[in-house]
């Protein structure tokens, strides 16, 4: 059993009710440019006819994670449900998760000199919540659920994200239009 | 014979000179030095009695609690749930199942609002100020007191200035509060109560009063079929309660036409999006008109039954008749066959709105008067006021007022000038609002020397058109008291400070105005005690008021008024539950009922009124007429300055709290590449922009969602106050390069509703 | 007790209960008391009686600086809280309910309810109570660790921002106390 995230970018509404509820569950830092979950808007038309995409992104916990493989250390496990976290007593700042990573899900904490991501709100999971993102978006842009329920939803990629064949990364984008 | 060993010495020397001989101090001599001494220091002294002052016995921890409630940074109120750990907030997360609110989500705002209850910068206890120089760079000098000293302060400056000057030398700068706070100014008289609404919602509250009766703000998006926004970005401006219904009226198949000179947000969730020229929303919405009209694609119906239309139809078909599409692609830019089409699709696609809420329609351009009235003749046009789909007169529980409650001897009448000249505006006059815009120009050349007090209830000079004129206002005021839960720019000012409470700190009941298709109401329970001593607005009103107007506090029984009591009240009153503890445990009470559509409105004849005799008795139009915006580009200004609000801020609630500002963490100067390269600006690089009452200067930011005119700047940054650790200092001041207005002013532009103009620039650019 | 730790109760607590108030009349007679207890020859004492001379003529002096150093609106360069320290800075955060866990432990906890207990002034005073109350090295350790540690960079600032004689001195004597 694993679990997924299941995005539908139009209905995002740019809230940012995901990063900042994960935030301030996982009493995440502030500017130092640590942020697990970020809403990242590109400009993919010019004016006159602009057109801009959001996309809540944090860690996709993939079934090929490339962070756990590079690791010099092994700071970055598995648990048996597939979510992928640093071990922060163990993780020593070398940065190499950073390059390798497709999604920049780890983020360098200049201030601990150690990686720190996404952690799915396991110990949010563990009492049977949803993870503290998911919990808030108020449209049902962002959805978190079981990788099986998920995994055959909408599409893999969209434009801007790197194809999934690499690291299988448990998440899902709707993009039929309205 | 005691040696004073000066702290210079014990610092930098680290040691004692004693009888000649110098010893080191370190920690261990040190001890030995004070074990020497014999005897224990702590039993039974003075410390002792100190620690067991500062100490009592302990309670039991609280445990975990998860306590229901309404989130009070935005209007939109969305039910809460609030897990609470031994007495502290842990985390925020939206109400399972409000659907006419939050959606069981939260948005950034109302997630983060630990951060404003837990902010270290937080006004604390009432201090005054020692120091009479008052200034932003001035240290005031700052001790504590006591509320009673606090509150007979203030009560004897109120009390003194009365007697001495009149009501009118008292200035109340106050946000929309408890009935209680309006019970205390009323009783004292107070003329000048003065707040942002014509910022903000002035001009539709008054022009419904008028066209379709009072129904400020409740959509019914779920069921909409063809929306047309005249630049309210409402994903943007962040009230969960609209952006959810726009994205429900796509899920439901509605078509969404936005008007904006920004790609925003919204322009994103919109099937046509057309850059529109700044402040002439007016002439697509005066030509929108004439299309239906001429083809006649408006709800016959409606407009038969329930408006005045049949009786001035020809005077009406006749003045719009001038305000073709053509005539309007001149003004706006946006092309005629566009403007008629989407006028003919929003005449045939039912039920079609036009949503106008705060700020954006009314008060934007100082020609909101005259789009509000053109916005209303078109819902009326389209026959969804108070339809569903449409604009509807929310159905909220009828909650005692504290004057039902507690009835008060008959007020005193208000008599005294209106500093900010709203008396000018017969229309602004009966409403109950006040105007920013033109409070600065009434303080320094209308009525100089006026104002002898001033009492700030949670505003800050961000919140005027040029701060630093309102600012330079304030500075003759003898004697400001604020009160507020963030030591503001204003707070630089005060005399004395009082410290407010915030929404989670605090009990109320919670209407739901925005979306109440049947009566809803939310408990807004305080899910922690009240931090340090901070205190309640209707805790300062009572208190004030047993000072100043003692008759008007009391109960029918000769105690006061307790405003707990009240709460309990009303809720019992309303058929809410026994009291309000009771009420909080579920937190939300509701009514369903059938949406009964209105068959009469409450305006003046009862019926919608295209046509408003009441305005032409007064000297204005009945029917909306083309007015340009205030200030438009030249030589000297050439562009379009707009300003917008982040959807993670919320005026002095959000600017402080470190994890809504990191999202954006200065403000910077939107303009579009095409623009950037005109001008030989790069990424990044500051920009001075300069209007004809000011400038500032920030970095600029390209992008490709703007018009090649404009430069487009978010609100809210810019505080001057070192006395915020996060917000001080950081961006610039929007609010520098927009002119403030005189009333006469307003008056030459036939303004009748008074709109601020709150982003009405014009400026040059120009690279630093 | 022995000897190490026995005395510097008296200090630790004389530090807490002058970062927690300002009404200067109470701490000079808590000043005049503890130097008085103590041997007129014994330097400790002159520390002491420096300190009371430090404190200002005019009692309004005192609670301006205290206001202006720990309390905003002022600028509050020295916010005396622990959890003011974290990043990013806040009130009621794991500090204060170790605090109050500790607290409770020795089954008392702040007198005043509606404020964080992490404030230096209580960490202060309730180490004090703890070194009277004999605990054990270990444990003593612990909290000092725990709560005490970070209120060295605190003095350090509190000695650099404050305009006043007497908190420089205060922070001078907390500096020796608690390094």
């Amino acid at each position: 059993m694993s679990y997924g995230w299941l995005l539908d970018p139009k209905r995002c509404i740019e809230c940012r009710g995901c990063e900042s509820a994960c935030k301030q569950w996982n009493a995440v830092p502030t500017f130092i440019n640590v942020r697990y979950r970020k809403v990242r808007v590109r400009e993919l038309a010019p004016y006159p006819a602009p057109q801009v995409q959001t996309l809540s992104l944090a860690c996709n916990h993939c079934e090929t994670a490339w962070c756990m493989m590079v690791c010099p250390v092994k700071a970055i496990k598995r648990r048996p449900d597939g979510i992928v976290y640093i071990d922060q007593s163990i993780c020593v700042g070398c940065r190499e998760c950073e390059k390798f990573c497709p999604y920049r899900a780890p983020q360098f904490n200049a201030e601990k000199r150690k990686m720190e991501k996404c952690t799915m709100c396991y110990d949010r999971i563990d009492q049977g919540l949803q993870p503290a993102c998911a919990t808030n978006c108020p449209t049902g842009a962002l959805k978190w659920g079981k990788w099986e329920d998920i995994a055959a939803q909408g599409q893999g990629q969209v434009d801007g994200f790197t194809d999934p064949q690499y690291t299988h990364p448990h998440i899902r984008f709707i993009t039929q239009g309205w | 014979m005691a040696l004073l060993i000066p702290s210079t010495l014990i610092h930098t020397f680290g040691s004692l000179r004693k009888d000649g001989e110098v010893i080191m101090l370190t920690r261990r001599s040190l001890f030995r030095l004070a074990g020497a001494a014999g005897g224990s220091l702590l039993a039974g002294s003075r410390l002792r009695g100190a620690f067991d002052e500062m100490f009592q016995a302990a309670t039991p921890a609280a445990g975990t609690q998860v306590l229901t409630s309404s989130c009070g940074i935005c209007d939109s109120g969305c039910g809460l749930r609030a897990t609470v750990q031994d007495g502290v907030l842990r985390f925020l997360q939206g109400l399972p199942g409000d659907n006419n609110g939050g959606g069981g989500g939260l948005c950034a705002k109302g997630g983060a609002g630990a951060g404003l209850l837990y902010d270290p910068d937080r006004l604390k206890y009432p201090m005054k100020r020692t120091n009479p120089v008052k200034g932003f760079d001035v240290d005031p000098g700052w001790v504590r007191i006591s509320w009673t000293e606090a509150l007979d302060t203030i009560a004897a400056q109120f009390g003194n200035a009365i007697a001495q000057y009149g009501a009118e030398s008292v200035l109340v700068v106050s946000r929309p509060s408890p009935d209680i706070w309006t019970r205390f100014l009323n009783s004292i008289g107070i003329v000048n109560r003065v707040d942002h609404l014509d910022e903000c919602y002035l001009v539709n509250r008054i022009v419904q009063r008028y066209m379709t009766g009072p129904m400020a703000w409740a959509y019914d998006f779920v069921n909409s079929k063809y929306i047309v926004l005249f630049g309210w970005d409402l994903l943007a401006k962040g009230k969960l309660v609209f952006a959810r219904g726009i994205v429900d009226a796509k899920a439901n198949g509605a078509k969404v036409v936005c008007f904006n000179p920004q790609y925003s947000a919204t322009g994103r969730f919109a099937d046509e999006w057309f850059p529109i020229r700044p402040g002439t929303d007016l002439a697509v919405a005066l030509a929108m008109i004439n299309v239906l009209l001429s083809e006649n694609l408006y709800d016959q119906d409606f407009v038969a039954n329930y408006t005045n239309f049949p009786a001035y139809e020809t005077q009406i078909r006749s003045h719009f008749a001038q305000y073709t599409p053509e005539w309007a692609e001149q003004q706006s830019e946006v092309p005629a066959d566009a403007i008629r089409r989407i006028a003919r699709e929003f005449g045939q696609t039912r039920p079609a709105v036009v949503p106008a809420h705060k700020k954006t329609l009314c008060a934007n351009h100082t020609n909101g008067s005259q789009l509000v009235q053109a916005i209303n003749v078109l819902n009326i046009l389209a026959g969804t006021i108070d339809r569903p789909g449409g604009r509807y007169a929310a159905r909220t529980l009828a909650i005692p007022t504290v004057d039902a409650v507690y009835p008060p001897p008959a007020y005193p009448p208000k008599r005294g000038r209106r500093v900010d000249g709203k008396d000018k505006l017969p229309l602004v006059l009966e409403d109950g609002g006040g105007m920013f815009s033109t409070l600065a120009d009434g303080m320094l050349n209308k009525f100089p020397g006026m104002i002898q007090v001033a009492f700030f209830n949670q505003y800050t000079i961000l919140g005027f058109p040029n701060p630093l004129r309102i600012t330079e206002a304030l500075k003759s005021v003898p004697f400001i008291a604020v009160y507020d839960f963030l030591p503001n720019d204003v707070t630089a000012l005060a005399d004395i400070v009082l410290p407010g409470t915030i929404y989670l700190e605090a009990n109320d009941l919670v209407t739901r105005e925005m979306s109440s298709k049947y009566p809803i109401v939310l408990a807004r329970q305080a899910v922690v005690p009240a931090l340090f001593e901070s205190k309640s607005i209707a805790y300062v009103a009572v208190e004030l008021g047993k000072r100043l107007a003692p008759n008007y506090f009391k109960t029918s029984d000769g105690s006061w008024i307790n405003p707990s009591v009240l709460l309990d009240e009303k809720t019992k009153r309303a058929g809410i539950a026994t009291n309000f503890a009771e009420f909080a445990q579920t937190g939300v009470y509701s009514q369903p009922a059938e949406f009964v559509p209105s068959t009469t409105f409450k305006t003046p004849s009862g019926k919608c009124q295209v046509f408003v005799p009441e305005f032409a008795a007064k000297g204005y139009d009945p029917l909306p007429v083309w007015k340009e915006k205030r200030d438009l580009p030249s030589s000297e200004y050439p562009y379009f300055y707009l300003t917008y609000i982040p959807a993670f801020q919320r005026r002095n609630t959000t600017e402080n709290n470190p994890i809504l500002t990191e999202m954006l963490p200065v403000n910077v100067a939107n303009i579009s590449t095409a623009l950037a390269t005109k001008l030989g600006v790069v990424e990044g690089q500051t920009v001075r922009l300069r209007s004809r009452v000011g400038a500032i200067e920030l970095p600029a930011h390209l992008v490709e969602t703007l018009r090649p005119d404009v430069v487009m700047v978010a609100h809210g940054y810019g505080q001057r106050s070192k006395l915020l650790k996060v917000a001080g200092g950081r961006g610039a001041r929007d609010g520098d390069v927009i002119p403030d207005q005189s009333i006469e002013e307003v008056m030459a532009a036939g303004n009748f509703a008074g709109a601020a103009g709150i982003m009405d620039a014009v400026v040059a650019i120009e690279p630093c | 007790m022995t000897e190490t730790e026995y005395a510097p109760a008296a200090l630790y607590s004389l530090l807490g209960i002058a970062f927690l108030q300002s009404d200067a009349g109470k701490l000079s007679e808590i000043l005049n008391e503890a130097a008085s207890e103590l041997d007129p020859a014994n330097p400790l004492g002159e520390m002491i009686y420096s300190l009371l001379l430090a404190v200002p003529r005019n009692p309004e002096d005192l609670e301006r600086e205290f206001v202006r150093l720990f309390l905003d609106p002022a600028g509050a360069p020295c916010p005396p809280w622990q959890s003011a320290h974290d990043t990013p800075p806040r009130l009621m955060g794991e500090s204060h309910l170790r605090a109050l866990r500790w607290y409770r432990r020795e089954e008392v906890q702040p007198s005043a309810e509606t404020e964080p207990a992490d404030h230096c002034g209580y960490l202060l005073m309730f180490y004090a109570h703890l070194l009277e109350s004999g605990k054990d090295p270990d444990l003593l350790a612990r909290f000092r660790s725990e709560h005490l540690d970070w209120i060295v960079p605190w003095l350090q600032s509190v000695q650099t921002q404050t305009r006043l004689e007497f908190y420089r001195e205060l922070a001078a004597i907390g500096l020796l106390l608690l390094q």
